[in-house]
C-alpha cells in the first residue's frame, strides 16, 4: 500500500497569496476617496469653469460629504475585516502546520514500534 | 587626570542618549571633577543633582581647558556638534551605534555643500565605487541598495580617537572588523533598578481592566523595531485571548507611521497610542504591562536603553535573536528568530503570556537579575574608568 504524502504548507508565498496581496494593495490604494480632485484652471475658458466649478462645489457639499465620509468609513471598516480575516487564516494555517508535524511524529512511531497484538 | 569633559545631550533632548547620560552621571561624578558639554542650541537641561559645570560648546571652545573629552555619539541630530568635535579633537569616543551613517547622511544634507561633498569623499575612501555610488544616491535624492551595516562610517572618528567605549562583545567584533586598530573598551550600558511598582494600581490610573494581556512596545518608534511584525502576530493571536491590549509609546521618527498599519489592519479598537511619555509615565506603563517587545532589526551594533528597561522592570521581553540582544541569557527573554519563523513564535509568545497563568513571570524575574550584575553602573564606571586610564596614558606619552 502507498501511503499518500502529506501536503506540505511552502514558506514561500503561493500564486494565491500574492494574488491576495496584490488585491490588498489595490484596495488600501484606492480606499480613501476624495470628493475634491484638483481643478483645472488653464486659460480664459478654463479660470470661468473652474470657478463654476469650485462654485457648485461649495453649494453641494452639505450633501457630497457626508456621503463621501461614509464611504471612507465603509471602505476602512471593509478593509480591516479583510485584514482581520486574513490573521485568522494565517493562524489557521500554523495550527494546521502544527498539527500535520505532530501526525507525521505519531505516524513515525508507529512504524517503529506497531501496536502489540492483543 | 580627574576632571572629564563629556559632550552629551541631556534630557529634555529626545536622544535616549540624553536619558543614558543623566543617569550615569551622578556614578561618573562620585570619581571624576564633570563638565558637561551641550549643543549652542540644546534646550535648557533639567536641573541635575549633582555639582557639574554645564558650558555650551562655543563658551568652552573659549576656555581652552586642558580637560579630558569624552564624546557620547549617536544617530540623533542632536549628535552633530559631538561628531564635529570628536573629529576636531581626540578623546574618549563612546559609540552607542556601531554604524554612524545616519548622522553622517543627516550632515551630508542640511550642513551646506562642503558638508555633502565631504561626506561623498569619505565614502569613495572608505568603501570605494560603492561608497561612492551609495553617496550620490543620497545626494540626488534616489534610495541606496546598500544596508547602512556595510557602511557605518564611523571609521573616522573612531581612528582618530584616543579610546571607544562600546557597550557589548558585539559591538565591539563588529567595530574591530570595520577598524582593526581601534582601542575598544567595553563598558555596559548600566541601568537604575528601580523599585517594582505595583501592578493593579498601574493598571487602574490607566483604566485598563486587572485580567486584559497588556503587550508594550515602549521607546523611541523607529522602523527598525519593526512593530508591524509585531501588530500583524498580535492580530492572529488575539483569535486566541479573552481580552488584549497593545501599548505603543515613543516618539515617532519622521516618516514613519506605524499608527496608519494597526488603523488599516482593524487593530484600533485594541491598540493605545500614547505619543512620547516622560520617564515617569515609562515606569508606569511598564508596571501595567504583562509582555514587552522590542524586536530591532537590522542593528547597528545599538545597546537598546529602552529594552533594559523593560528587562530592569522584570517584564518577559521579546527580542530579535541577533547583536548585542542575542547576549541577553535565552532565560530572561523570549528570543525571536529572523526571517519568517519570526511572525509564527510571536504569536506564540503572545498566546502563551495570555493563557498560561504565570508564564512570563519567571522570565521576567531572570531578566531583572541579570540586569541587576551585567548592567550595574558599577561596572559601567569599572568600564569608563579602565578607558580614562589608556587615555590618560596616551596623552601624557605624546
Amino acid at each position: 500500500m502507498t501511503t499518500p504524502t502529506q501536503p506540505t504548507i511552502s514558506p514561500l508565498p503561493t500564486a494565491g497569496e500574492r494574488l491576495q496581496a496584490q488585491w490588498r494593495a489595490q484596495a488600501e490604494r484606492w480606499a480613501t476617496v476624495n470628493a475634491h480632485l484638483p481643478l483645472e484652471t488653464a486659460g480664459r475658458l478654463g479660470a470661468v469653469v473652474g470657478a463654476s466649478r469650485k462654485a457648485i462645489r461649495l453649494l453641494l457639499r452639505w450633501y457630497i460629504n457626508p456621503i463621501v465620509e461614509q464611504q471612507n468609513h465603509f471602505n476602512a471598516a471593509l478593509l480591516s475585516l479583510e485584514a482581520l480575516h486574513h490573521a485568522r487564516e494565517q493562524e489557521l494555517l500554523r495550527e494546521l502546520t502544527e498539527l500535520q508535524q505532530r501526525v507525521r511524529e505519531l505516524e513515525a512511531r508507529l512504524t517503529i514500534d506497531p501496536p502489540s497484538p492483543q | 587626570m580627574n576632571q572629564l569633559a563629556i559632550f552629551t545631550p541631556l534630557p529634555p533632548s529626545s536622544s535616549g542618549i540624553g536619558q543614558y547620560s543623566s543617569e550615569l552621571l551622578p556614578t561618573l561624578a562620585t570619581a571624576y571633577a564633570l563638565t558637561i558639554v551641550l549643543a549652542d542650541d540644546a534646550p535648557e537641561p533639567a536641573p541635575l543633582a549633582i555639582p557639574v559645570t554645564i558650558v555650551r560648546v562655543s563658551q568652552f571652545a573659549q576656555q581652552r581647558a586642558p580637560l579630558l573629552r569624552l564624546y557620547q555619539l549617536g544617530n540623533s541630530p542632536e549628535h552633530a556638534y559631538i561628531l564635529r568635535e570628536a573629529e576636531e579633537h581626540p578623546g574618549i569616543c563612546v559609540l552607542h551605534d556601531i554604524t554612524l551613517q545616519h548622522l553622517q547622511r543627516w550632515r551630508a544634507l542640511h550642513e551646506g555643500p562642503t558638508a555633502a561633498a565631504a561626506y561623498r569623499a569619505e565614502m569613495q575612501a572608505r568603501y570605494g565605487t560603492l561608497g561612492k555610488q551609495a553617496a550620490d544616491d543620497l545626494l540626488q535624492n534616489r534610495p541606496t541598495t546598500l544596508s547602512y551595516q556595510q557602511i557605518p562610517l564611523c571609521e573616522r572618528v573612531v581612528e582618530q580617537s584616543l579610546v571607544t567605549i562600546v557597550h557589548s562583545d558585539y559591538a565591539r567584533a563588529e567595530l574591530l572588523r570595520h577598524c582593526p586598530t581601534a582601542k575598544v573598551i567595553i563598558a555596559p550600558h548600566g541601568v537604575p533598578l528601580l523599585p517594582l511598582g505595583d501592578r493593579t494600581a498601574a493598571r487602574a490610573q490607566l483604566g485598563i481592566a486587572p485580567d486584559t494581556l497588556v503587550i508594550a512596545a515602549l521607546g523611541n518608534l523607529i522602523p527598525e523595531k519593526r512593530l508591524e511584525v509585531a501588530l500583524t502576530a498580535f492580530a492572529r493571536a488575539l483569535y486566541h485571548l479573552p481580552d488584549a491590549l497593545f501599548l505603543i509609546a515613543g516618539a515617532a521618527s519622521p516618516h514613519y507611521t506605524p499608527c496608519t498599519f494597526a488603523r488599516m489592519h482593524g487593530l484600533e479598537p485594541v491598540t493605545r497610542w500614547l505619543g512620547r511619555v516622560s520617564a515617569a509615565e515609562f515606569e508606569q506603563l511598564l508596571t501595567a504591562t504583562d509582555l514587552c517587545v522590542n524586536l530591532r532589526w537590522p542593528t547597528g551594533g545599538e545597546t537598546s536603553g529602552s529594552l533594559l528597561r523593560m528587562l530592569a522592570a522584570g517584564r518577559a521581553t521579546l527580542v530579535s535573536d541577533i547583536g548585542a540582544f542575542a547576549e541577553v541569557p535565552d532565560d530572561a527573554c523570549v528570543k525571536i528568530p529572523l526571517g519568517p519563523p519570526a511572525e509564527a513564535a510571536i504569536v506564540r509568545a503572545f498566546i502563551q503570556a495570555g493563557t498560561l497563568a504565570g508564564w512570563a513571570d519567571p522570565i521576567g524575574a531572570r531578566a531583572r537579575a541579570f540586569v541587576s550584575t551585567a548592567h550595574s553602573f558599577t561596572r559601567t564606571l569599572a568600564g569608563y574608568q579602565q578607558a580614562i586610564r589608556q587615555a590618560a596614558a596616551i596623552v601624557a606619552k605624546s
